[in-house]
This record gives structure tokens, C-alpha cells and sequence, in this order.
């Protein structure tokens, strides 16, 4: 895990749209293993709350962290089997015996979607959530601001795969390294919505067509 | 005859001029206390000035004592922490060091709300706040100039007192066995009543949290409902059922552990 790969193609465009740069996220390194907040062994957060005001809290608590350690393991894929696993350090805490069962999940899933923190990768079922730990705008000007950078002129073309394998001019690797091609589709999908790129299908090979202004 | 009995408007005025020549000196006579009781003051004023210069770093140094200098400076009317410019605030920065203290106590009360509905125990605040300072550090191998520094609970009732002019609502309440806590935010408008108090510190003996069987046959269902449910409701309460033997446990998160420091300011 390269702590500080993204750093100069995050400088090329606005940061402002990273979720946790408003706030410091929890864990202070970059890189080695995730640091729990203090609530992680606080029992009560593992019930759902009664009261309403406080349950917001909670469901932000849960929101945030699961974002930040999205954030350092680099997670963009979480199956729901992982999550509910019990080897999940995250849900559950062995030192404190409390875990988050089902039905507190399903809770929490469906409030990380309802913000536009996460995304089921297949809306018909609900197996695989995309972490938007950097939200997919944020993804796609990367994306955008690097392919500008290589030269590639207005109607450069790529392969999914040649973008996933992309590397900066320097030979470091690119921002989105380890991103699975699901996601990426998912990012591209979205700048095909605003205009800015074109998916194609050669084929069966998925490949994008970048209308960028040169600038 | 006429020797005994003086005519009447003579009379009047000498007795009139007697009583205004003991108006006269009962006046100069106060007078001269006050001006004593002046010197006194200002007599004790110097040498407590003196003082605070000369003990300037154990004051500063040692909670306990600058506890009873504050004490000292109030019954002489004499505020070091409040006044900005005065010998006081020149000699001890009084006032910009208790002001940061404050700004950290509201900082580590605002950040740590989400959990534990404004509701901080004071001594918990002084571990925070006392490392945020870089305080209390083990520094003993080092010069003495950066011996270590302690706050007291003292220092954190002053440093909330400087909240006051943001009226934010920065609080302190005591429960029966004597714990301080911070309360902010409105949690509980009306402040703690006594149950509630007596429902704090039972859930400090026992570790954060309490339990219906707790008051089982002291409390009846509705008293216990009133107390627990506005606590519930503020936030400061949060109810836990993963416990093995399935009883609900209530937990007051404030107890429970020590917050982040926030970031020093300088």
C-alpha cells in the first residue's frame, strides 16, 4: 500500500469533494494497521438507539468510520458476507463481546446509500456495496486530469484496462490503483452521464472515449 | 436662678454647636479609620503583589496554591484572570491562559457531544485538557524550566467560567458523591434532578452504566421511567442489549474513557 501514490494527481484538481477533508479522518497514519476510535469499545453502539436524535449520531459514528477504513485499507468493494463475517474487526469487538447483527447492518447499509456514501452494485441485490470513500466526482476528475497530463488530445481512447493499469508519468502508480473494474465502470458511467466521456463495448471489451477540451 | 437657667435661643445654638463639633470629629474620626483601613488595603495589596512576583512560578506551578492566591485575589477584589490589563494579567497571563484553556474545554466538550450528549465529567476535561497543553508529561530529566505543569479541577472551573460571556450554555453540576461535570448544549434544560444525580453516580461506581434491577424495588416503574427517559432523550444515555445475560444495560458514555486531545492553540 503506497501511503501517498494519489497525492499529486488529487493536487491537479479541487480536493474539496474528498469526504473526510472536512474533517481529519480517525486514523492518524496512512499506512499500517487501522486505529479504532475510543466509541469502537463502547458497548451501547453496537444496539440501535431508541431515541431518534441519538441514533442519527450513532448511524454518523458508524457512517464516518466505515469510510475512513474504507479510506485506509482502500476498500471500493465490500461483499456483505465480509461484513457480516465474523472475522469483520470493524462490526464487531471481541474485546467488549458486542457485534452488530443483521438487522443493525441492513440499517446502517441503507443509511450509507441514502447519503450517497455507498452504492449497491447491483440494485436487485443487495451483496456488494461500492464505498464512496472519495466520492465517484472526485474519481472521475482524477481520471480526467490524468489523461489530459499523458497528452492524450480531445478523442483519446482507452480500455478499461489500460486505465486500471495506468501510471503516472513517473512511474508511480496512479491514484486509483486497485480499483476494480466495476467501480471503474461505475465512475465512467457517470461522466457519460455529464457529457464528458462515451463507454463503448468492442467486442465485449469495455473502452471509453474522453471528449476532453485541450487545454 | 440666671446662672441655672440660660434664655432658650442661646441655649438652642451652644447645644447645636456642641452636637456639630461631635459631628465634626465622629467625621474626622472615620475618616482617619478609613484612610487606615485604605493604607491596610493597599499595604496588603503590595505585599500580596509582592508576593505573586516573588512565588510567581509556584503559582504557577502548583494547582493548590495558586487555588488559594485566586481565593485571596477575590476577597480582595482583585480578579488576575479577568482583568487584561493590570499587573495581574502582566505577571501571569492569567487571562489569556485561562481563555485557552477555555477554548480547549469547548473544543473537547463540542467534539465529544455526539457521544456523549454535552454531558463531560470535569476530571476527564483536566486529562484533556492537561494534554493538549503538554502538561503533566514526566519531564523530571529535563531543566527545570520545563518542570511539569498541572491543572487543577479549579483551573478547569475557571477556564469554563471564561466560556460565559459566548452563553453557550457551558454549565457545571455536581452529583451527591461530589463529581463535577461539565453540562453544554441543553441537554437538560431544567438540570439534573436529584434521581438522575443519584443515577450518574451509580453508573460511575459501576463502571459507565446502570440497570433497571439497580433500583428494583427502591424505585417504582415510573419513577424509574421519568429518570431514565429524559436521559435517553439528551443524549447522555445510551442503551446497550448485547449484554449475555440480555438485560439492558443503560450507559452513561461521558464516564467512558478520555476523548482525543484536541489540537493545542497557541
Amino acid at each position: 500500500m503506497p501511503p501517498s501514490s494519489s497525492r499529486t494527481a488529487l493536487d491537479a484538481n479541487s480536493q474539496s469533494s474528498v469526504p473526510t477533508a472536512a474533517s481529519p479522518p480517525l486514523s492518524t497514519s496512512s499506512s499500517g494497521t487501522f486505529r479504532f476510535p475510543s466509541w469502537h469499545a463502547y458497548p451501547p453502539l453496537y444496539t440501535i438507539q431508541l431515541c431518534a436524535r441519538t441514533r442519527e449520531r450513532q448511524l454518523y459514528l458508524w457512517r464516518r468510520l466505515a469510510l475512513d477504513y474504507c479510506a485506509h485499507y482502500r476498500i471500493f468493494c465490500w461483499e456483505r458476507s465480509d461484513m457480516l463475517g465474523a472475522e469483520c474487526e470493524l462490526f464487531c469487538n471481541r474485546t467488549i463481546h458486542r457485534r452488530l447483527n443483521e438487522e443493525a447492518m441492513c440499517l446502517l447499509w441503507r443509511d450509507w446509500v441514502q447519503r450517497g456514501d455507498a452504492a449497491w452494485a447491483r440494485n436487485d441485490r443487495h451483496d456488494t456495496l461500492l464505498m464512496f470513500w472519495r466520492s465517484l466526482r472526485t474519481w472521475a476528475d482524477e481520471i480526467r486530469a490524468h489523461v489530459r497530463r499523458c497528452g492524450q488530445a480531445a478523442g483519446g481512447i482507452y480500455t478499461l484496462q489500460e486505465l486500471l493499469k495506468a501510471v503516472e508519468v513517473d512511474g508511480r502508480p496512479v491514484g486509483w490503483h486497485g480499483m476494480p473494474p466495476l467501480f471503474l465502470q461505475r465512475v465512467l458511467e457517470g461522466l457519460q452521464a455529464d457529457g464528458q466521456a462515451v463507454l463503448l463495448d468492442a467486442h465485449g471489451t469495455l473502452g471509453v472515449k474522453f471528449s476532453i477540451d485541450p487545454r | 436662678m440666671l446662672n441655672r437657667w440660660r434664655p432658650g435661643v442661646a441655649g438652642l445654638q451652644s447645644r447645636q454647636r456642641t452636637q456639630e463639633r461631635y459631628a465634626e470629629v465622629s467625621e474626622a474620626y472615620l475618616k482617619e479609620q478609613y484612610a487606615a483601613l485604605e493604607r491596610q488595603f493597599a499595604t496588603f495589596r503590595t505585599s500580596l503583589e509582592k508576593f505573586a512576583g516573588t512565588h510567581r512560578e509556584r503559582i504557577q506551578r502548583d494547582p493548590e496554591l495558586r487555588a488559594h492566591f485566586h481565593v485571596m485575589c477575590a476577597n480582595l477584589g482583585v480578579e488576575p484572570y479577568v482583568s487584561r490589563r493590570t499587573f495581574w494579567s502582566e505577571l501571569f497571563g492569567f487571562g489569556e491562559w485561562y481563555a485557552r484553556l477555555g477554548l480547549l474545554v469547548a473544543q473537547t466538550a463540542i467534539a465529544t457531544r455526539s457521544i456523549n450528549g454535552g454531558l463531560i465529567p470535569l476530571s476527564t476535561l483536566q486529562r484533556v485538557v492537561t494534554r493538549a497543553m503538554g502538561y503533566g508529561v514526566d519531564r523530571s530529566q529535563s531543566a527545570s524550566a520545563s518542570a511539569p505543569l498541572h491543572l487543577s479541577e479549579d483551573d478547569i472551573t475557571r477556564a469554563v467560567r471564561t466560556l460565559a460571556p459566548l452563553k453557550a450554555g457551558f454549565r457545571i453540576v455536581q452529583s451527591g458523591d461530589g463529581d463535577k461535570f461539565l453540562m453544554h448544549g441543553g441537554a437538560l434544560d431544567a438540570g439534573f434532578s436529584a434521581d438522575q444525580l443519584a443515577l450518574l453516580d451509580r453508573a460511575r461506581e459501576q463502571g459507565g452504566y446502570v440497570r433497571r434491577e439497580d433500583w428494583a424495588n427502591a424505585w417504582p416503574d415510573v419513577r424509574w421511567e421519568r429518570c431514565i427517559r429524559a436521559l435517553l432523550d439528551a443524549g447522555i444515555v445510551w442503551v446497550d442489549d448485547g449484554h449475555a445475560d440480555r438485560k439492558r444495560c443503560y450507559w452513561v458514555l461521558g464516564l467512558l474513557g478520555t476523548p482525543p486531545a484536541p489540537a493545542a492553540v497557541s
